[in-house]
């Protein structure tokens, strides 16, 4: 996964200094810009996407609470403060944690691998959401919709994608990168140079997979197991 | 109508009780934060800060529980409480902070001058504009003055001035000098000021 984008702001210049050295020191962390002028902040958050912010809750000329609930788009938040008050309590459901000053870096790294984890599993999740991937071929991007897929097969350096509706696409490309942008669950390996939509997969016999057009592909010895897969599906 | 005012009194002198009692935890833990940053990085601060907290802490939690202390006493905690407020601000603020004449032998009700300095860096300070606090102390033979300036921010958000710690203390110096203080507030759009003065015995 690529580092999480992050920009701290606080109006004291220690406690901000103390934010960009734990921030520095984490892994899976890179530290865009810090701010002591909250309005200054807000304007670059207009211009720049951010990942995640660290963000002081009491400071001078705006709280962290109006700072966030201002912005159009609200990257991840953990909430820095001195001391937390009732005003605090509701907002804790939208943060990704908070942190309590003096802020040691044991308890820094936890809130960072907090968020770490939730951007994980955000992409994850737009990943089962799509639909479709994109491939090129012969100097054209192509949009291909996972329905419409039959099955997947290598010859030498190209890879060529079988449709339900009879066409053929070939990409340069390997089957291991093509099978990356598919979900998992939906498409399966039966051998070294074939994978096929699960769901068109109609009948199995003597090691071989039946599909929706009659086509007959083979199973090999080290994809046994796509069987019973199958058969649970 | 006497017996309105001193439940007045009564109930000023009960909040001042709960003021000694209780140290602002944000300006504490701010300030614990400041100092914990200040030891990672081996600042030659670190030692001094501790001190200085510590000092006005005791200040806080003992002697402010007396009737009176020395005026060289609440000048002290001002000092440290301004020495460490300057840790937690940028550059846009600038502070001009001066104690004049003979402080010593002097006697004055605790957390009076404390409670101006405080609202002086609670409105007077804006990290997006630049802001300056003056802060004098002038000790005369019978007379103690105080001068307060600070910028006011009228964008600040969240801190609209509410007059309770003005009037909380208001009524200290109504209870305590009656009759032998004078306060002066000048609220320009642009500055606040104080100005005070107490006679003494």
């Amino acid at each position: 996964m690529e580092k999480l984008k992050c920009v701290a702001i606080d109006d004291e210049p220690l406690a901000l200094a103390l934010i960009k050295t734990h921030i520095e020191a984490t892994e899976g962390l890179q530290l865009l810009q810090v701010f002591e002028d909250a309005i200054a902040a807000i304007e670059y958050l207009s211009k720049y996407p951010v990942d995640l912010l660290f963000l002081d809750v009491n400071m001078p000329d705006i709280t962290g609470l109006e700072l966030y609930n201002s912005l159009a788009v609200k990257p991840m938040v953990i909430f820095t403060t001195a001391y937390k008050n009732f005003a605090f309590e509701g907002f804790e459901l939208n943060a990704i944690d908070y942190l309590l000053k003096p802020i040691d870096y044991m308890r820094f790294k936890k809130a960072a691998r907090k968020a770490i984890e939730f951007q994980q599993h955000k992409q994850q999740k737009e990943q089962d959401l799509n639909e479709h991937l994109f491939v090129y071929s012969e100097y054209k991007l192509i949009k291909i919709e996972f329905k419409d897929i039959l099955y997947l097969e290598s010859l030498e350096d190209y890879v060529k994608i079988h449709l339900s509706n009879g066409k053929m696409i070939m990409t340069l490309a390997t089957l291991k990168k093509i099978i990356d942008k598919l979900p998992a669950d939906k498409f399966k390996r039966i051998h070294r140079s074939y994978v096929v939509a699960v769901k068109q997969v109609q009948s199995v016999a003597n090691r071989k997979a039946k599909l929706s057009n009659e086509v007959l592909l083979p199973i090999s010895d080290s994809y046994t197991s796509f069987i019973e897969e199958w058969k649970n599906t | 109508m006497q017996r309105v005012l001193m439940a007045e009194t009564e109930k000023a002198q009960a909040e001042l009780a709960f003021l000694k009692a209780q140290v602002n935890p944000h300006f504490l833990f701010n300030i614990l934060n400041n100092i914990y940053t200040l030891a990672l990085t081996q600042d030659l601060n670190t030692a001094s800060s501790i001190m200085k907290l510590s000092n006005m802490m005791r200040y806080l939690t003992d002697d402010a529980g007396h009737d009176e202390v020395s005026l060289a006493q609440e000048i002290a905690c001002l000092t440290d409480y301004i020495d460490l407020q300057k840790l937690r601000l940028t550059q846009k603020t600038i502070i001009e902070y001066e104690i004049k004449g003979n402080i010593n032998n002097k006697k004055i009700a605790p957390l009076i001058l404390m409670a101006f300095v405080e609202n002086v860096f609670k409105y007077g300070v804006s990290n997006h504009k630049n802001s300056k606090l003056v802060i004098r102390v002038i000790a005369e033979q019978r007379l103690i003055n105080l001068y307060c300036e600070n910028t006011i921010h009228p964008d600040k958000k969240h801190e609209k001035r509410t007059g309770i710690g003005l009037k909380n203390t208001k009524k200290r110096l109504q209870y305590i000098y009656p009759n032998r203080h004078l306060l002066a507030v000048e609220n320009t759009q642009k500055v606040f000021k104080i100005n005070l003065s107490i006679h003494l015995n």
